[in-house]
């Protein structure tokens, strides 16, 4: 891998249970497509993993109530649970057991009803991912390398239940059709290549490797590991490999597992918290769990001076206090303010470059960003930015750069989107007015050929004036005796 | 429990960088001031203090925080840059007219910090340079430089500096590097011509000056203040230059080659002013045509200009020549047209 | 004498190299009417007083209409054709109407009495409906042009402007 940074990482604690939260506000959309529609009622009681949307399409992802309770709110985005405590641990709510014999659609099917979607951030539907792959006999590569040195969820989960993440990477094996499983680990983890062996001889996996690479941030990132994993240059958003390859983070692998084994659907995911102390706890936290809650359970102080973040520090996103836990959230940090540092211009000192894992400009990027210069945008790759921040740590002008790009990415989605809306409206009304002039040819045909008629009419008739208002008179008549009497059939040699 | 997040040997921000090669350049001051004596310190404060001056000034003018502007210490190091460029007892205005040229019109004129197309030390002693040839052609030679006292530094520099010195021919003489271009004037040997000008394996004197440099610039590299491909290649493709040249001419390679290198502001051009990030190409392939064109310009110029120095030119030239090779970059990357 | 007629050939070579490369590189007008068709944002609205937008690049094209004309292209619509033909970047003609964020039609489906005569304004064929039976407007494909408000009987159709239409920031539903 190019640039990266080597940032020290965070030991792993045990995973926590939180109290139960009073209330669950439950996203319906949390992973990347449309939602899938609501199948539940306000003032309905449900279940804990009871369905509450529901859909057959694999882009729509199913979400399910993560505690027992009575719906209290739907909304156009959320789905609001008033807990009870009877409720509190999972039910085996119509627990059907995957059909045999186990086929890879009967597995895409097990895995979208139960709503997985992948846990390393991205929350890209899991049946999606399989299905894309269906005809293939693909590299399974598995995720354990933790991307942000803040995130140590993914590390708990394999110290404390290393046998069921492996038992996952079984069944993802199988579900998948893969040949070759490759299982990417960092270096300097407490769950080190020896261990991580023992779990893959464990699980009885054949051709499985793994893979340990120095802790560079950000290594563990999708486009890296799948870049070193295969030895090519894998660009971001279109991984077009050689055989191909299907990723899969072991927090994912844990949810496949479980809701192979007990047919639990994705309630709960474990989650890094830092508090305001810098201290970092993991916990397994029901989806749809309020951050005030969170909040109040680490027993934080003032929760209005705090700024809060998802995703680490490399990574982060600023959220709110009234955010909830979502199936993306792999770390939640509560930090206290810090005061906004003094931005310099940029002095193009090109530390940003020898950072940058996609090779990338980062400099070049920040100039034509700035003067919204969208063709050298392009050409100079921004879609690559993996948006690691890594430009953003050694800037010395201390400038925001991945705000900037990230800005800029959505600028040029705007614009292309915009584009392609265009094109579809050019060519709806190149048709319409291509069918307006057929029209018109047949109407002018129509009335061509009518003068015709009546001009022949005209030229053998011998038929004067008088008669001609005679036989109009009749007409006329007739026409009114077949009004008042519908059911009669129609005379239409009447009206010639 | 706070996981580290500025790796290490990084720059914490702007202000350390430019302290960090502030303190590099300590070594080569030190061995310039015991070359020039208080000529030397007394251009170094003039510059320096000029150079700030002018800072305050043009950032005031721009609506712009002179304070937060003047911390980053980038003026200071201009004023440094320029100083070490310049030989002692000039009058005081020259130096100041180098600082105010370089920070008013060279680096502000053109948006300020980030946004110079030029050098601005360069760009303020190549216009010393071309105005007062004269002035800064003279050079007082070693013993007579450390001897100068306060008293007279001063009273040369409010009475129109060395130039205006009845005797100052007969306390200054030729550098190596003039006799060099006038090589091909004279009849006699190269060891001949060159007598009394070299030393031990460069320029009398001025190879101490350029090892301290070269000191200073590594501390630098080892800092990841500066990469490597800047100063490597302007060292080697001059080199190699030489090392032609030397083939052509049969003159003496050991010689020259130790003359060029460790020689006039070479070690200084290829560790401090070709390597300032602001106006060099941004990415490693830039830089590597950057610095062989640099390299290559510091010898024709040495050889066949009109200056017995050029580091100046060969970088001014270069920087013109940044935003083509910045824009040619993304083609040579990807094959892509930019 | 020799110079004159030298220079008389040299004229005349010069005069028939240019001649010939005037036609040889004449500029092809109807690519040109297609890169400025590419440019305008097919609105189709004729708020610049042509019937489309491909009519009025012809026009552009045939220096017959400024370059000021497109509100729904914006300023930057103006900037791009600006560019595109070298001339100077004009403030858009407030003749023709003000830029304004695009909003869509949308029909207030209890009240349409199902005249048709909205689908038979609308330039994309985005409504859909049959007479005396309700319209809809397929969001996908309006364009915000606005010409199905003039011919409603009954004012049913209301303009929205669509929020957040790119859902970037997935997973941060707050």
């Amino acid at each position: 891998m190019h640039g990266g940074l080597k940032l020290q990482h965070r030991p792993a604690s045990d995973i926590e249970t939180l109290p139960t939260p009073p209330t669950l506000r439950i996203p319906i959309q949390q992973h990347q497509g449309p939602a899938a529609p609501v199948i539940v009622t306000v003032g309905e009681s449900v279940v804990c993993g009871q369905p509450l949307s529901m859909s057959t399409d694999l882009r729509q992802v199913p979400v399910h109530a993560s505690l027992g309770g009575t719906v209290t709110d739907i909304s156009r985005t959320d789905i609001t649970i008033t807990t009870n405590d009877s409720c509190a641990t999972w039910q085996p709510w119509q627990a059907s057991p995957l059909p045999n014999p186990h086929t890879q659609q009967s597995y895409i099917n097990h895995f979208h009803q139960r709503g997985l979607v992948g846990l390393g951030g991205a929350c890209f539907p899991v049946a999606a991912k399989i299905d894309a792959h269906k005809n293939t006999t693909p590299t399974l590569v598995i995720n354990a390398a933790e991307c942000d040195p803040d995130i140590c969820c993914d590390e708990a989960l394999l110290q404390q239940c290393g046998a069921a993440v492996f038992d996952g990477v079984a069944i993802a094996m199988q579900a998948t059709a893969a040949s070759r499983c490759v299982v990417f680990i960092e270096q300097g983890k407490k769950t080190d290549t020896a261990a991580m062996q023992k779990l893959v001889s464990d699980a009885g996996l054949h051709n499985t490797d793994v893979v340990a690479v120095p802790a560079i941030y950000p290594s563990g990132a999708e486009t890296q590991m799948l870049s070193h994993v295969s030895g090519q240059r894998v660009a971001r958003n279109s991984y077009n490999t050689s055989p191909p390859m299907i990723s899969f983070n072991i927090g994912t692998c844990y949810a496949m597992s479980q809701s192979i084994a007990a047919g639990q659907p994705l309630v709960a995911r474990i989650t890094t918290v830092i508090d305001h102390n810098s201290r970092a706890r993991n916990f397994s936290i029901p989806i749809g769990t309020p951050l005030s809650h969170l909040a109040a359970s680490l027993g934080l102080p003032d929760t209005t001076a705090l700024e809060i973040f998802s995703g680490g520090r490399m990574m982060r996103r600023e959220i709110t206090l009234n955010s909830v836990v979502t199936k993306s959230h792999n770390c939640i940090e509560f930090t206290v303010a810090q005061p906004p540092v003094s931005v310099r211009e940029c002095i193009r000192c090109g530390l940003c470059a020898d950072a940058c894992p996609e090779k990338l400009q980062p400099q070049q990027l920040y100039i034509n960003a700035k003067a919204h210069n969208e063709s050298a945008l392009v050409a100079l790759n921004l879609n690559s930015c993996i948006e690691c921040r890594c430009c953003d740590h050694v800037c010395p002008s201390k400038l925001p750069l991945t705000a900037l790009y990230q800005q800029a990415k959505t600028d040029l989605a705007v614009k292309h989107r915009s584009k392609l809306d265009a094109d579809i409206a050019k060519q709806r009304f190149d048709k319409r007015a291509l069918r307006l002039q057929r029209l018109e040819a047949q109407k002018a045909d129509r009335l061509a050929a009518k003068k015709d008629t009546l001009s022949n009419k005209k030229s053998t008739s011998t038929l004067n004036k008088k008669q001609l208002i005679e036989q109009a008179l009749q007409r006329a008549q007739a026409k009114k005796q077949h009004i008042a009497a519908p059911a009669s059939p129609t005379n239409r040699e009447a009206d010639q | 429990m706070t996981a580290p997040l500025q790796p290490e040997r990084l720059p914490a921000d702007t202000a350390h960088l430019m302290q960090t090669v502030l303190i590099a350049l300590t070594p080569g001051v030190i061995v310039f001031v015991y070359h020039t004596g208080w000529g030397g310190i007394f251009n170094l404060a003039v510059a320096v203090i000029s150079a700030c001056v002018a800072e305050a000034l043009a950032l005031h003018l721009r609506g712009r925080d002179a304070g937060n502007g003047l911390s980053d210490y980038s003026a200071i190091v201009t004023g440094v840059l320029i100083a070490l460029c310049l030989p002692p007892l000039l009058a005081w205005w020259i130096p100041a007219l180098g600082a105010l040229f370089a920070i008013l019109l060279a680096k502000h004129a053109y948006g300020g910090l980030g946004h110079n197309i030029f050098n601005p030390a360069m760009a303020g002693y190549a216009l010393l340079l071309v105005s007062f040839p004269r002035d800064l052609g003279i050079w007082l030679t070693l013993p007579d430089a450390f001897n100068t006292t306060l008293a007279f530094a001063i009273e040369r520099a409010f009475n129109g500096g060395l130039v205006n010195y009845p005797l100052w021919d007969a306390i200054t003489g030729a550098t190596a590097l003039d006799l060099y271009r006038d090589l091909s004037l004279r009849p006699e040997p190269l060891t001949d011509a060159l007598y009394g000008t070299t030393g031990t394996f460069g320029a009398l004197h001025s190879e101490w000056l350029n090892l301290a440099y070269l000191a200073g610039g590594l501390w630098l590299m080892y800092k990841h203040i500066i990469s490597w491909h800047i100063p490597l290649l302007i060292i080697v493709s001059l080199a190699t230059c030489i090392l032609i040249d030397s083939a052509f001419n049969s003159t003496h390679i050991g010689a020259t080659l130790g003359l060029q290198v460790f020689g006039g502001a070479t070690m200084l051009g290829a560790f401090f002013i070709a390597t300032d990030p602001v106006s060099a190409a941004s990415s490693k392939r830039g830089q590597i045509l950057y610095a062989v064109g640099i390299g290559v310009l510091v010898y024709l110029i040495r050889r066949y200009g009109g200056y017995p120095d050029s580091i100046a030119f060969a970088v001014l030239i270069m920087n013109c020549c940044v935003p083509l090779i910045d824009r040619l970059d993304p083609w040579w990357q990807g094959g892509k047209k930019p | 004498m020799t110079g004159i007629i030298l220079l008389t050939l040299l004229a005349a070579a010069t005069g028939a190299l240019l001649g010939y490369a005037a036609s040889w590189f004449e500029a092809d007008a109807d690519s040109l009417v297609n890169r400025i068709d590419a440019i305008l944002p097919q609105t189709q609205c004729a708020q610049c007083g042509y019937p489309g937008c491909r009519p009025y690049a012809e026009a552009i094209a045939n220096s017959q209409a400024g370059i000021d004309q497109c509100p729904p292209g914006g300023a930057d619509g103006v900037a791009a054709l600006a560019n595109l033909l070298g001339r100077d970047v004009i403030p858009l003609n407030p003749h023709y109407g003000e830029e304004k964020p695009v909003a869509l039609a949308f029909i207030r489906e209890p009240e349409c009495i199902g005249c048709t005569l909205c689908i038979k304004a609308c330039p994309v064929d985005a409504i859909v409906g049959a007479a005396k039976l309700m319209h809809t407007v397929i969001a996908d494909h309006c364009t915000g042009c606005e010409l199905c408000l003039p011919p409603c009987p009954v004012d049913c159709i209301d303009l929205i402007v669509p929020q957040n239409t790119i859902s970037h920031y997935h997973g941060q539903i707050s």
